[in-house]
């Protein structure tokens, strides 16, 4: 099992997908809301 | 570690530091101020504005069932007002439109939030806490560049 061969180029595509889209909508809707608190100002 | 780790954690420490130097230049660089409470006094508990400066204001709001004395404000364009808020009687919300302002009155207690208006314009004031039968009508308004400030 230590050498397994599929272990060793498994990349985990799905969960840097999600980790991505997860942190850009985190950043969109954090930057929205911080705009309109400078627009404001 | 895996590297896949490691990356997620450089990807989240950078989103973080992000944040951080985003509150950073809105605080030091555009001097957007954050509410405050004050010690309190009685002298809060009388409403009144008072003219510091040519451009600086002090306005003493009091909250109470079901309005907000002072009823209207005027103040020049490019003024910086201090707004200091108490409240009479229950809990009182003082959210000024199209501002970052948005304060609790509490009865007991001053909460402090320094404001520019470069804008002229009639800003509406309204209770966002709901206080009472009467809480729909609980307004203020701050006239800025009127002749009649004083």
């Amino acid at each position: 099992m230590e050498n397994d061969p599929l272990k060793e180029t498994f990349r985990p595509k799905g969960a840097i997908a999600f980790f991505v889209m997860l942190m850009l909508l985190g950043i969109l809707i954090w930057e929205g809301i911080y705009y309109i608190m400078l627009q404001r100002n | 570690m895996d590297k896949y780790e490691k990356k997620i954690l450089a990807i989240t420490g950078g989103v973080i530091m992000l944040f951080l130097f985003s509150l950073l230049y809105a605080k030091v660089s555009r001097r957007i101020d954050l509410p405050e409470c004050t010690p309190y006094s009685k002298i809060y508990n009388e409403p009144k504005v008072v003219k510091l400066d040519k451009d600086l204001y002090q306005v003493f709001v009091v909250a109470q069932m079901w309005q907000f004395q002072p009823e209207e404000i005027y103040i020049q364009t490019g003024s910086t007002v201090d707004f200091y808020l108490t409240s009479k009687d229950v809990v009182h919300g003082f959210n000024i439109f199209e501002k970052n302002v948005n304060l609790m009155a509490v009865y007991g207690g001053i909460n402090k939030m320094t404001v520019r208006f470069d804008e002229p314009g009639t800003y509406h004031i309204v209770c966002h806490e709901y206080c009472g039968i009467g809480h729909h009508n609980m307004e203020a308004s701050i006239v800025v560049n009127s002749k009649g400030a004083k």
